[in-house]
């Protein structure tokens, strides 16, 4: 209560209250002396605080402030010495360089071990075609087919008539040299193989039949001696011509080693060695009847080049 | 009510030409407030070189933000916003140590100036103030006494009874209620007097 009446006299000295207001603590002053006592206490404590003289602001307040400002404005305007981004930035790109520059290592590195380690083979390429789907490319074969017979006159007769059934008189060139006839045959695999097993009649009457696998280098050309139909038609049936190294050197061995066996008439043939491929043999079904003529174009990568030399012993 | 109509507008005029950058009304606004500004600071920090360096503050911040200035209040209060907040920062940094401890011994030797003070205050007598602004010593002691308030009480005081805002401009400058500046301003008195009273004793 008394809290309440001293801020209304402060009011009332301080010239805040309204009118009305002004008249009641008059009133209350005039008639309450103890009122009057405070209002004195209160009046006194403003006058005395309002003694207090005014002071001026130092001199050359004005150049102080302007000063400040312009010094403020130059500060903010002046760029950085220092552009603390500029380190993380700098730091940041040696890292880069430095990663780079290890990773650019490594693959040279990986490049030189894998051209020491990689096996130094003629690796089918991989080729794709429109689907998308991938094939091993095959390679043309070249090999000579040396038959030794003590009757040329009916093998070259036999060997004639293959190629007129097979129809490749337009893919066989024949000559006669020194008593030996040579057949150079440029066919398809198919119709190679076909030829071949259309010969295998007349092996019962060979002395001799060596198949020379042709490789790159003249050295190295692989020699099947004792070489059957079915085997000749095996290695022509490989895509490439590693394959049909490894296969001929696989069947040489056998037939060498048949040879040496008691039995020589024991198939030559492998462990593992499981591929026997289909002989494509013509089917005879009556006398007008003529054998499937496999005769068709080559393409690249499955012609067989082919000489098949016959020869007394 | 016509003069401080025209204060306004010419405040306005000169807040806008100094928006643009005209050095000329910055230096006048400046000069138009710079003595009332330091004279409140002064009053509540107590020290003439503070003083100095918060009222240069004060209208560094003024310059500075003046775009921010809305234009909702007027710019005197405004000013005097900035001023008392700056200051009154101030002084809760400063933690009332340098100025709130009293020189016994000097306070012994101004026996007139204690003497006119209780003259002054007591109920039977009341000589005129204007001895008690010709008496320096007691004007000191009133000085230190107020450094002795609160801050938020020696705000009040100041706005009130030595810059003479009206309630309403205190509760502005302050941002304060109403209800709120008058209670703190009675309390403000109050305690005022009851500190007088006891260096008394």
């Amino acid at each position: 209560m008394k809290d309440n009446i001293d801020e209304f006299l402060n009011a009332y000295i301080d010239g805040e209250l309204t009118q009305r207001q002004q008249i009641e603590i008059q009133r209350l002053i005039k008639h309450d002396e103890q009122v009057a006592k405070r209002l004195n206490r209160l009046q006194k404590s403003k006058m005395l605080v309002a003694s207090l003289p005014r002071l001026d602001a130092p001199a050359g307040m004005v150049d102080r402030i302007m000063t400040a400002l312009e010094t403020k404005a130059i500060l903010e305007h002046q760029p950085a010495i220092v552009n603390p981004h500029a380190g993380a930035a700098y730091l940041f790109a040696r890292k880069l360089v430095t990663a780079a520059a290890m990773i650019t290592l490594m693959a040279i590195l990986a490049v030189v071990v894998y051209t020491i380690l990689a096996p130094n083979s003629e690796t089918p390429t991989i080729a794709t075609n429109g689907t998308a789907t991938v094939a091993l490319a095959t390679e043309d074969f070249y090999g000579r087919l040396e038959l030794t017979t003590a009757n040329l006159a009916a093998s070259n007769a036999v060997l004639a008539r293959a190629i007129e059934s097979q129809g490749l008189e337009n893919s066989v060139e024949a000559q006669t040299v020194n008593g030996q006839n040579t057949y150079n045959l440029t066919c398809s695999r198919a119709g190679a193989k076909a030829l071949i097993a259309r010969l295998s009649g007349i092996w019962k009457n060979l002395d001799a039949a060596t198949l020379v696998l042709q490789t790159d280098t003249f050295a190295k050309d692989v020699a099947v001696n004792t070489v059957t139909a079915e085997q000749i038609a095996q290695i022509i049936d490989k895509d490439t011509l590693n394959e049909r190294i490894d296969v001929a050197n696989e069947l040489a061995a056998a037939n060498k080693l048949a040879k040496l066996m008691p039995n020589e008439n024991m198939l030559p043939g492998m462990p593992n060695h499981t591929i026997i491929p289909t002989l494509v043999m013509p089917v005879l079904t009556g006398d007008n009847a003529s054998p499937t003529k496999v005769a068709a174009p080559a393409k690249p990568g499955e012609r067989v080049n082919l000489t098949i030399i016959l020869r007394t012993p | 009510m016509n003069e401080a109509a025209s204060i306004r507008i010419d405040d306005a005029v000169l807040v806008q030409r100094c928006r643009k950058g005209d050095s000329e009304a910055t230096e006048r606004l400046i000069l138009r407030y710079q003595n009332r500004v330091y004279n409140i600071i002064y009053r509540m920090c107590g020290n003439a070189d503070d003083a100095a360096e918060l009222t240069q503050d004060t209208f560094v911040k003024v310059i500075e933000n003046i775009d921010r200035f809305a234009g909702n209040s007027t710019f005197y209060t405004w000013v005097f916003r900035i001023a008392v907040n700056l200051t009154l920062n101030f002084c809760q940094r400063r933690s009332k140590v340098a100025y709130h401890s009293i020189d016994v011994e000097q306070h012994d030797q101004n026996w007139q100036a204690t003497a006119l003070l209780k003259k002054f205050l007591s109920n039977e007598t009341s000589p005129d103030p204007a001895l008690v602004a010709q008496n320096h010593e007691l004007l000191r002691l009133l000085q230190e006494t107020l450094a002795e308030l609160d801050e938020p009480h020696r705000a009040v005081i100041v706005l009130r009874d030595i810059e003479q805002m009206t309630y309403e401009q205190i509760a502005k400058v302050l941002n304060l209620q109403m209800g709120t500046v008058k209670s703190r301003l009675n309390r403000a008195r109050c305690n005022l007097r009851d500190l007088l009273e006891k260096r008394l004793k």
